[in-house]
């Protein structure tokens, strides 16, 4: 009873076993994946069947969901392998959770069982040009089932046979499912998370509505907070080689990190990934009692992305010229952690967010 | 057992009467207390009648009910005492830092006789301080270069030196003093002393002027020929031993109290934020300029943001103290991230009060001169992160 931070054994026992496929699969299959702009299907077969990708009921077919802080633990795992290839697994499964939380029956029906049976290529747009990750400025306008809009970021734009539109009707929230009604306006070069490539994507078209209301504002948060969980495992992932590199490395005749300019950094990446994976966990379990706001998501997955951008810089830092170039995976994981700002609210923004909450102002 | 950030129905029952307590009780007395530098007896002796004269950085067990949340109830506690008036919450009496090293080095006869006969049991009521002097002006970080020394002289020990920035030193009833009883051992030979006030040969050197906390007593205490019994070095005889207690048991202390020290600041840190907070609500205009509110909103919410790590921070570190896990590192990290981001929310704080911020009408300016000694007692910001890199990096600083 109360506070406590004991992982379950079932989230011991996934989180080893993502931990082991992430080194063993997704590293080497970083680079490749990142120059081809694409990740393998097989792969992602592989991935999805772990049942973390886009988990779904045992009601439509699936090996069940997943409560929120498993699924960050799953996340983080994966991202510390590759943050391109988790964004591209994790991503496509995102409309399973959305609709698995605030899908009606017939939707749930309709869309779900295709998860369960295996990889689907799908989507959840929402980002925009002027309005990345803050859901109260989308232009996207939906209007019973038409929905009319200009998303940025979209995965799987092509290909998907199916996917959820974010955006805003009557004041509120809203999303629609679409299958056909989008126009690849032009394939994005993104400066990182190459592995999981995306599109600027007009939609017009109708589709089907999710129901408007709490259910689907809170599941709306999920995004958020899996961006968070990406930028926690690429700093963990840059946090880890740095310091085994510090190690290593002599400089002056003596391991770089026995210098505290090296060793202090050190220090504040590590603490730092600890106190992100804190509130994210804290948002998550929030989130699963019903209680968390746009505000308390907002500040967790803020504080995660600082942290991925310090730690993708001190990163580089720590290896120096090593660290500038392709040979070592950390230029990457820097590249990756301002991706993923974007993809998100910005810090900034964040903190607006939370600072305008706090005082009362929406 | 699973992963769950609702605090024990204890912790939060409590949370909420060391609130209230804060609120009416310490933060009336802040500014007068911050002027003078000092709290009336009378006041003091309030404080004592209203917590039992048993403020201490880490509950008993018996204050517990058997429960492990002992530490939890610290941080919690001390982030709440800290909201309320950080100097207040050090004038609160009880044995202080003393009780940590006693609990940690102490045989089951010295805890009584020197926490329960003197803190506990006292039948008068009156106030009673104690104390921990470690620091000497040339060794603060650096503890295993304390030039105290302890000769044993018969059934005496007789104590030579000098310490520095020992908090309520001069007041207290028992001060615990590490020394040193064999230079050739280093760190190995350091051990523990308890002090009663008035042992022969100590005496109290000059009391601080600081740039926060001022109401908080900072004094020197010298030792010159000080002569105590010889069952006053914690852990009996048996710390003259190779593997005795000592220098690993003010470690240890350490990490038992630094998750508090570093809740205190999360407190600091919340009440600048709150207060600039409300100001705003009462002051600044929704209809005005449009990039000034962002401003105000974005500092806001960076303090809100860090303050909640750091909280997080510390309730781990306590969390894994009460399961009995080892949380040198991460006490380390609670000390490390705490007050440098209280310290940021006290600076937002100014900022965002502008004119205001900066002017002895309003706490926020106290706040930031109370935080910035945070960083720096109970292990600097850079001892903390030399722990944190040893733990994952190994002794590379020492090969």
């Amino acid at each position: 009873m109360g506070f406590d931070l004991q992982m379950t054994d079932e989230q011991l026992a996934l989180k080893e076993t993502l931990h082991d496929f992430a080194r063993e699969l997704l590293r080497p299959a970083a680079r490749p994946a990142e120059e081809a702009r694409q990740t393998p299907l097989e792969l992602l077969s592989r991935l999805h069947d772990i049942g973390v990708c886009a988990p779904v009921d045992e009601a439509y077919g699936g090996g069940g969901s997943l409560d929120t802080i498993t699924y960050l633990i799953a996340a983080e795992e994966l991202a510390w392998g590759d943050p391109g290839i988790a964004a591209q697994a994790l991503g496509s499964g995102l409309p399973a959770l959305v609709l698995g939380r605030a899908g009606s029956a017939e939707l749930k029906e309709r869309y779900l069982p295709p998860f369960a049976q295996g990889y689907v290529p799908s989507f959840l747009a929402y980002g925009e040009r002027f309005a990345n990750g803050d859901l109260d400025t989308l232009d996207t306008t939906v209007s019973g089932a038409k929905v009319e809009g200009i998303k940025h970021g979209v995965l799987n734009a092509e290909q998907a046979p199916f996917g959820i539109v974010v955006g805003r009707a009557e004041g509120r929230l809203a999303a629609v499912v679409i299958e056909d009604g989008r126009e690849v306006v032009k394939l994005e070069e993104p400066l990182g998370l190459e592995a999981a490539p995306t599109a600027v994507v007009a939609f017009s078209g109708e589709g089907e509505p999710l129901p408007q209301g709490p259910e689907l504002e809170a599941a709306l948060l999920l995004p958020k907070l899996l961006t968070g969980a990406l930028a926690v495992g690429c700093a963990r992932a840059s946090l880890e080689h740095a310091s085994a590199y510090a190690v290593e490395r002599e400089a002056f005749g003596r391991p770089i990190g026995a210098y505290q300019g090296i060793s202090f950094k050190i220090a504040d990446m590590a603490t730092e990934v600890d106190a992100a994976r804190l509130g994210l966990w804290r948002a998550a379990w929030l989130l699963d009692r019903g209680e968390a706001g746009p505000a308390d998501v907002a500040a967790a997955v803020g504080q995660a992305l600082v942290t991925a951008l310090r730690c993708g810089d001190d990163g580089v830092q720590i290896l120096g010229g090593h660290g500038y170039i392709k040979d070592h995976p950390v230029e990457k994981w820097f590249r990756d952690a301002v991706t993923l700002t974007v993809l998100e609210a910005p810090e900034v923004l964040g903190d607006v967010l939370v600072g305008a909450n706090s005082l009362g102002v929406s | 057992m699973a992963i769950d950030f609702e605090l024990h129905p204890t912790v939060a029952a409590i949370r909420d009467f060391v609130h209230a307590f804060s609120e009416t009780t310490l933060r009336p007395l802040a500014r007068e207390a911050d002027e003078k530098g000092v709290l009336p007896k009378e006041t003091i002796k309030q404080l004592g009648q209203l917590t039992g004269n048993r403020a201490s950085a880490v509950p008993r067990d018996d204050d517990t009910g058997g429960e492990r949340i002992g530490s939890m109830l610290a941080v919690v506690g001390s982030e709440e005492l800290a909201w309320g008036d950080p100097a207040v919450l050090l004038n609160i009496p009880g044995p202080g830092l003393a009780a940590p090293s006693i609990m940690a080095a102490g045989t089951p006869e010295q805890k009584k006789r020197f926490l329960d006969d003197i803190f506990y049991k006292a039948p008068d009521d009156e106030p009673r301080f104690g104390a921990l002097a470690v620091t000497e002006p040339q060794a603060g970080s650096d503890v295993s270069n304390v030039q105290t020394t302890a000769v044993r002289d018969g059934d005496h020990w007789v104590l030579n030196g000098t310490k520095i920035y020992c908090t309520n030193g001069a007041r207290a009833e028992i001060v615990v003093v590490n020394a040193t009883v064999d230079k050739s051992l280093g760190r190995a030979g350091q051990k523990f002393f308890v002090v009663p006030k008035g042992a022969p040969g100590f005496k109290v050197g000059k009391i601080e002027k600081k740039m926060g906390l001022t109401a908080s007593e900072t004094a020197e205490l010298v030792f010159e020929d000080c002569r105590i019994p010889f069952d006053h070095i914690l852990g009996g005889e048996a710390a003259l031993e190779p593997q005795g207690s000592g220098f690993k048991g003010t470690m240890k202390t350490f990490d038992s109290t630094r998750p508090s020290v570093a809740a205190m600041a999360v407190g600091i840190g919340r009440a600048a934020f709150e207060y600039a907070r409300d100001w705003v609500r009462s002051e600044v205009p929704l209809t005005a300029r449009p990039a000034r509110r962002h401003q105000i909103e974005a500092l806001l919410g960076r303090s809100e943001r860090e303050l909640a790590a750091a909280r997080l921070l510390c309730w781990r570190a306590a969390w894994m103290a009460d399961n009995g896990l080892p949380n040198s590192k991460e006490a380390s990290m609670a000390k490390a991230y705490a007050p440098p981001a209280a310290l940021r929310a006290c600076i937002a704080a100014i900022q965002v009060m502008g004119p205001e911020g900066y002017s002895k009408e309003h706490l926020v300016e106290k706040w930031f001169r109370d935080i910035k000694v945070y960083d720096i007692f109970e292990g600097t910001g850079q001892i903390q992160r030399v722990v944190i890199s040893r733990h994952i990096l190994g002794r590379l600083d020492r090969s």
